[in-house]
Formats: structure tokens, sequence, C-alpha cells
């Protein structure tokens, strides 16, 4: 803990204490994190991102990294516990967008105290006091007063260790006026097995800030994952949050929440998730309404085949007047011995909120089938083509050309799984 | 004229008996359709005319128990929906179903990838809907049929037929719940499109309105399951007129069915 301010090392023992404690989450199967080794290294900083093998690139390109880094920002890489790779593209960056390693961050910048698990507090379970006690790299982002990047920042997380914990923090933070685009891929190299990803994300979006988070996860099926993740949301902010999942998974359990802080402050979450395989998985989304006429809307698909069984959840919480929020979960099953379940939940605490959900869960019609099939479709042309209809791809608030990276790369993934 | 030398028909439908829920009911329908010709299957409700169409694509709870289908001379009552597709039958369908999701735009696609090998230009797709009188910057982006009115389902599974390019052409209902203006679009399209093509045509309707667009080569009426009467459409048609279709089919049971 060298040249870590106090308060640091301080919040790192509080974190132990509550870790030790051992709140188990709300949802998702209990973990004995015990039983992994910590990753608190990694092969070093790379000069060049080619320097990575060719299948590490096609792995994290299928989470959308572009190791050519057109189009990009600045990237983060963060190889098992440590940044393998960092670099803010000075030709296309604004001055004002900083990107470093959490690390450094912390030793470098005293004000960050003030945000250290505010977004996610440490009580909330063991997984996030885990992270406060472990953590070992993560990518900051910070986006000055009124700048706005035009490019999205890449942070991808691979994995590559067996039997051992990845515990990465990452924190952004957009002062008022700004804006960004980040997307984070999380991946696992063939040589990882047994593996776990714990990881917490804080996002603090200022006054009138816009930021899209867009995560997009391919792990190993005996990967247990729980990234944790909150937000917080001034006045007239607007955050969208994008989720994709596309590989089997042993389990995963996450549920980001949005606390929307300042009046007219709105948020989106799109979650496609792949549920293939044998994978648990338990995806949910929250918005807290906290200031009069804030908007919220979730929504949640998923495919399901196979044994997998998935959990969708959604919660909508009106604590202020004049709120509106909608959530939907659609579920498509496409094998019998797959398993559905969603859990939209509503709550207001005053008069004048609209709270709205949709949840349904079903199956392809053989009449939308034998319709497309006299179109001349095989039957599994058809079941891909309503499959990839009902992700429904089309991400919005992205730029034009990352939303066609990100189509491409969930349309490849469902071809190759149906 | 038209070309009425090629021997073997585009479709033969020989004694087909089927059976749904079983129930039988397709009950020996005889029917042959050549290449560049025009027929139209009148008939009530429940006579068996959206049967006929399921039994010829080979929808699963449509069994054929008795008879033979006959594409270009193969019997193809073995064949899988797609396969019968394939081999050249576009079929526009009474009632499509609502695919959300799905665009126009991939239906269109797979429908060209029927003839394409490569990817079809987006002028031909436009060119289709266009022709089908939908405008394709519009439509080509709507989940299919999701919100249409009855006018636009239907201009939109003329459009797909006109975008597979079959050798027989099936045409379920295309004129109900249609108004004047869809009626006449779609009834000279399909007549336009079946000489364009050279394709054989089937029309299915319920109502004579659509007719005079069609202009048909022959009428067959199709009543408790069996074609009770074939001929030329102005016979048919005025004996229809006079009678119903239950005074005319009384009339061909006194007379022991056959030509009108």
């Amino acid at each position: 803990m060298k040249g870590f301010p106090d308060w640091y090392r301080r919040r790192r023992e509080k974190a132990l204490e509550l870790y030790e404690a051992g709140k188990p989450a709300r949802y998702g199967p209990d973990l004995d994190l015990s039983s992994y080794e910590v990753c608190d290294r990694g092969p070093g900083l790379l000069k060049d991102l080619r320097q990575l093998s060719e299948e590490e690139l096609r792995a994290l390109r299928n989470v959308g990294l572009r190791d050519d880094e057109l189009s990009r920002s600045g990237t983060y890489l963060q190889y098992d516990g440590s940044v393998a790779y960092l670099r803010l593209m000075e030709e296309v960056a604004p001055e004002g967008l900083v990107i470093h390693d959490l690390m450094t961050a912390v030793r470098k910048y005293p004000w960050l105290r003030r945000y250290w698990f505010r977004a996610c507090p440490l009580s909330l379970d063991k997984y996030t006091a885990f992270v406060g006690a472990y953590e070992t790299a993560g990518a900051f982002v910070w986006c000055r007063e009124g700048v706005r990047v035009e490019y999205p920042v890449q942070a991808c997380l691979f994995l590559g260790s067996k039997r051992a914990v990845q515990v990465p923090h990452n924190i952004i933070v957009l002062e008022p006026g700004s804006s960004l685009h980040v997307i984070t891929g999380c991946v696992t190299s063939r040589a990882c097995s047994r593996a776990a990803h714990v990881a917490c994300t804080e996002i603090y979006v200022g006054e009138g800030a816009e930021l899209t988070w867009t995560m997009i996860h391919s792990w190993r099926p005996d990967t247990h994952v729980r990234p944790r993740m909150g937000a917080i949301v001034e006045e007239g902010g607007k955050l969208m949050v994008n989720y994709v999942l596309l590989s089997p998974v042993r389990s995963i359990q996450l549920y980001p929440t949005v606390i929307l802080l300042g009046r007219g402050a709105r948020v989106g979450f799109r979650n496609l998730v792949l549920a293939l395989g044998k994978s648990v998985v338990d995806v949910g989304s929250a918005v807290v309404f906290n200031a009069e006429g804030t908007r919220g809307e979730i929504m949640s698909r998923a495919l399901v085949k196979d044994q997998a069984d998935i959990r969708l959840r959604g919660k909508l919480w009106g604590r202020k007047p004049g709120v509106k929020g909608h959530l939907e979960c659609r579920a498509l099953v496409l094998s019998d011995g797959a398993k559905a379940h969603a859990y939209p939940n509503l709550r207001s605490d005053v008069e004048d909120a609209e709270l709205t959900h949709e949840a349904a869960i079903g199956r392809i019609a053989e009449e939308e089938l034998f319709y497309l099939m006299s179109r001349g479709l095989d039957r599994d042309e058809a079941v891909a083509l309503v499959s990839k209809g009902f992700l429904d791809t089309d991400i919005p608030g992205l730029p034009p050309e990352l939303s066609i990276e990100i189509k491409k790369i969930v349309e490849a993934t469902i071809e190759h799984a149906l | 004229m038209r070309d009425v030398r090629a021997t073997v028909p585009t479709l033969a439908v020989e004694n087909l008996h089927v059976v749904v829920a079983g129930r039988e009911v397709l009950k020996g329908v005889w029917l042959e359709v050549r290449r560049g010709e025009l027929h139209v299957l009148m008939g009530p409700n429940a006579s068996g005319k959206t049967t006929f169409v399921m039994a010829l694509l080979g929808h699963p709870a449509y069994r054929i128990v008795k008879g033979r289908l006959l594409f270009e001379g193969r019997d193809i009552s073995g064949l899988s929906t797609t396969e019968r597709v394939r081999l050249g039958i576009g079929v526009a369908f009474q009632n499509p179903p609502v695919i959300r999701g799905v665009k126009l735009r991939d239906i269109i696609r797979a429908c060209m990838g029927l003839w394409s090998r490569a990817d079809p230009p987006e002028e031909l797709m436009i060119d289709v809907l266009r022709r089908a009188g939908l405008e394709p910057r519009r439509y080509l982006t709507r989940d299919l049929n999701l919100g249409f009115s009855g006018g636009e389902k239907k201009r939109a599974e003329l459009a797909q037929v006109m975008a597979m390019r079959p050798k027989l052409m099936i045409f379920d209902e295309p004129d109900s719940g249609v108004d004047l203006d869809s009626l006449k679009l779609i009834g000279e399209n399909i007549r336009a499109l079946s000489e364009e093509l050279g394709s054989a045509t089937l029309v299915i309707t319920h109502y004579r309105h659509i007719i005079p667009y069609l202009k048909p080569d022959e009428v067959h009426v199709l009543y408790g399951g069996r074609i009770i009467a074939s001929g030329p459409p102005n016979e048919i048609l005025d004996a229809l007129e006079a009678l119903g279709y239950r005074g005319f089919a009384l009339k061909m049971g006194l007379t022991g069915g056959g030509r009108a």
C-alpha cells in the first residue's frame, strides 16, 4: 500500500471487515470466494495491442475491442490482475478526457475519495466488499466539464488464469455538460478455467452530462461472474446502459442500480441476453426515481436455450412526484429443458408516479416458422431470423458505427449458437 | 392466346383428400394449372380453400390421406415446406402473421434468395415494394405486418410473391378486407405478374369483384371439399350470380357435377 493515501488504506480495511462478515448477495447462487486466488498481476504493460496473440485478439474483438484503435478515443486493457495497455488517442481525444488505471488515479486525485463506493455501497454484499478489499486495477475515466468526446473509449478485461478471481474496480466520472461513450468487453481466454470475475463499476453523471455505457460479456462455461454496478445521475443528466451476454457461463448475477438524483435526469437500460448451455443467469436492472420529472426505461430480452435457467428482474421505485418509468422483460424459450422467469417490481412512495411494466415469456409460434419457411428459409434459418428480430439489436443512443459493430457481434453469435 | 402447348402441367392435383384435426376437409380435388395460365378457385367459407393452400405447402397440420400433388410432374407430397417453396411455389396468404422484430426487408431478402445467390441489390427490393403500392422507405424497415391495415398486409404479400418469382403463384383471398383501390391494384398486379413471369397462377377468392381485373382463363368452384364445376369465367360467374353457391351446388348435384 505504498504511496496510497490514508483514506484509501482505511477504506480497504473497512471493506475487508465487511467482506469477512460474509453478507451474501440477494440473488444468484452464493460463491465461496476464499477458494479462489486473487489475480493480482498480469503479463505487464504491452507497447502495442498486437503483442497479444491472434487468439487473444480474436476473443477481444468479439467483445468490441478494436485493436487498430481506429475510431476510439482511448483504450484501457486489463489482463488478469493488472493493466496491460493504456492509451489516450491524442489525435481524436479532446483535452479534458482522462484515462488511468484506477490504482494510479487514487494516488493522483484526492477528490476520488468522495466517489469511493458511493454509487455502489461497500455494504451492499460480500462481492462489493470483496472488490473494496482486494481490487488490483480498474479503469478510471474522467470527462471534465463540458468536454464532449465523440469517439468511444474502450475498456476491456481479459481473464486468462485458472482457479483465480479477477477483481477490477471501475470509476467513470462525467462532469457537468460532458458526454462520452464507453464500450467495455469482458472475455476469458481458452486457457482460463474455473475462474471468477468479481467487479465493481461506479458511474457518476453530472448535470446535463450524457453517458452511454455498453458492456459485452463472453465467458467460459465454468466461469462465475458477479459484477456490481451503481450509477448516480444529476439534474438533466442522461445515462444509457447496454448489456450484452453472448456466451454460456457457469453463473452470472448482476443488478445494476441507477439513482436519478437530479430533476429531469434520465436512464435507459437495454439488456440482451443469450442464455445458453447450462448457464445460470440472473440479470436485473433497477431505477430509483429520486427527483421530480425523472424518466427511466428498462428493456430486457433473453433467448433461452439448452438447459439454461434465466431470471430477468427489473425494479422501478418512484420516490418523487411527476416521474415516469417503464419496464419490459421478454424471454423467448428455444428448448424444452430451458427455464425462464421474469420478476418485474414496481414501487411508488408518491401519488403522482407513472410506472408500468410488461413481461412475457414464450416460444416461437409455429405459425411464424411456417410462414418464414414458405419464404424459402429452412427451419433453423427461420428460428435464427425470429431470434435476431426478438433480441432487437438496434441499440439506440450509440454512434452509428459502434451500433453496427455490436449488431454484427450479436447476430454472428446468434447464428453460431442456434 | 397463351401457351397451352406445355405438356406437363405446373400443378396437377389428383383426387386430393386432406384431413385437418381428424376431419376430412378436402374430399377428392382434381385440378390442373399450366404455365402461363391464370385460374380462379371460388368457394364459400369453409369450402376448403385455405386447406387446399396449406396442404399444397405441406403444413404439418394438414394431412394428405389420399391422392397426389404433382409439381411439374413430380409428386411433392413427401417434401418439406421449404423444399416445395424452393422448387418454385409462391403463396400469398390470406392471414399472414405479425412477426415482431423481423423486418419486411428481411423477408423480401429471403424471397429473393430463392433465385439470387448474392445479396439482392437494394433497388430490386425497392422496386417490388413500389410496384405493390407500398412506399419502400417507410415499409422496408417495418416489422412484418405489425400495425398493417388489411390492404397493407395484402400488398406486402403481393410484394413477397413478386420477389420470389415463382413458377406457381397462389393468392389466397387477396381481395378480402381491402378497399376498392387496393382491390384494383392487387388484381391488376397479379395479372401483370402472371404474364411477365409466365407462371401458372391460381387465385382463390370468395367474391367475384376482383375477377374482372384478373381476366382468368378458367374458374373453378370448390364446394364441400370438391370442385363441383370448372369452366370459362362468364358461364360460371353468371350461374353463381343467379343461384348463389348453395343453389349452384344443388343444381350441379342434380346434374351429377362436371363442367358447367
